[in-house]
């Protein structure tokens, strides 16, 4: 069985930026759609129409909860991306991704903010 | 005890992290008195990070059970700002309903007003969290005529750390303030937390190596995740990036550890939580996918 989960109707009609900002709304997402259902889906569809924009961390858990899913033999696919949805999704399943090297200096005891 | 708030230069980031040093000395000792005054008669003007860091700290010694007498401003302008602002207060909701047509009327503001949000991932408080961030970015957009890249870093960067207050802080609660300049041209975003620190974090995972939280901020910034799934640790490394790639400014604090962009200072007091800021010029062209090419 197939279910569909549209991520619009967890925001307010006005909204022009639809945002899925935190791991907290991903998870609470897929839980409550999840948990009304009465038969145990193996097809689950997350609908990204409307939606903007997903914080790294949101597409990582995202990502993260499809792994587990397929773990218990429930499919989890993403549609109607658009380009920067779809940018942050692929780049969590990227293996060459590199954290951004940033050099720190330490400040000498005696040095202020002057 | 009387603590005054000094007037200082608000363009210049090294002189107002200079009087948050000598704020936070003298608030911290603040909680061992019966009685406080902090007055606000000597300044003309007050910066979101500033207000911000001086409104939780008030809740926090009142809580300490501290009373704490407000001198206002003379200036009448600033007495209503902080009136609008909802300074010492913050504003917080019980709806996301409520949250959006709050947020709806100061579309003719310069600024969000002192967001007081909840920390708990339940359904209620998640939905009304990420209605506000939401409801934060269209203001911001509406208000500051973006391109999509623009807005783009905005919301990546308000995302980013109120995530990672959820994920790392321990803590009931989160705040968040921003305000724009026109005449100057850049936006100050504040988000703040009275949780474990960055360096509490680390420890309750177990990396008992990091000791100090002047380590724990520089692994941080480095990409070291408490988590062991792979792909975390993204958030303030990116951030960082961001903000030294687009020429802005950014300030994180934790614990006695003090990060201004590249440089690490030890404040002479701790800030029992983390502190991130932002001042992003308006004039920037920078797009989120340069952070991860």
């Amino acid at each position: 069985m197939k279910t569909v989960i549209p991520l619009k109707k967890y925001f307010p009609e006005e909204f022009l930026y639809k945002d899925i900002g935190t791991r907290a709304m991903v998870m609470h997402i897929l839980n409550s759609h999840l948990s009304a259902m009465t038969e145990k889906p193996d097809e689950v569809e997350v609908d990204f129409e409307e939606i903007n924009f997903i914080s790294h961390s949101a597409a990582h858990e995202f990502v993260k909860q499809k792994q587990q899913m397929a773990d218990e033999g429930i499919s989890l696919s993403f549609v109607h991306m658009n380009q920067e949805v779809s940018f942050m999704i692929d780049l969590i399943n990227r293996k060459d991704l590199k954290k951004p090297l940033i050099h720190i200096h330490r400040a000498a005891s005696s040095e202020s903010f002057e | 005890m009387e603590i005054s708030v000094h007037p200082c230069d608000s363009d210049d980031v090294k002189q107002l992290l200079k009087e948050f040093s000598r704020l936070l000395v003298l608030l911290n000792q603040a909680k061992d008195e019966k009685f406080i005054t902090i007055t606000l008669k000597h300044i003309q003007f007050i910066t979101p990070f500033l207000a911000l860091f001086l409104s939780v700290s008030i809740n926090m010694i009142k809580n300490a059970g501290c009373e704490v007498h407000l001198e206002k401003p003379h200036n009448p302008d600033l007495i209503s700002y902080l009136d609008t602002i909802y300074f010492e207060t913050g504003v917080s909701f019980q709806t996301k309903e409520e949250c959006v047509s709050f947020l709806g009327s100061h579309s003719a503001k310069s600024f969000l007003p002192i967001l007081h949000f909840s920390a708990s991932e339940d359904s209620l408080q998640t939905e009304i969290r990420d209605s506000m961030i939401s409801a934060s970015i269209n203001l911001l957009r509406s208000k500051l005529n973006l391109n999509a890249q623009q807005i783009n870093l905005y919301r990546y960067l308000i995302q980013e750390m109120v995530d990672n207050i959820l994920q790392h802080a321990c803590v009931d609660n989160g705040w968040l303030f921003a305000q724009y300049y026109p005449k100057k041209q850049y936006l100050d975003l504040c988000i703040l937390d009275t949780g474990i620190t960055i360096l509490g974090s680390f420890q309750k995972h177990g990396f008992t190596h990091v000791d100090n939280h002047l380590d724990a901020i520089q692994s941080a910034v480095e990409g070291t995740s408490t988590k062991p799934d792979t792909g975390r640790g993204y958030g303030l490394s990116s951030s960082l990036k961001a903000m030294l790639e687009t020429k802005s400014d950014f300030i994180l604090i934790s614990g006695d550890g003090l990060l201004h962009n590249q440089t690490l200072y030890k404040l002479p007091s701790s800030w029992p939580g983390t502190i991130v800021f932002f001042r992003i010029p308006l004039s920037i062209y920078f797009s989120v996918y340069e952070l991860f090419s």
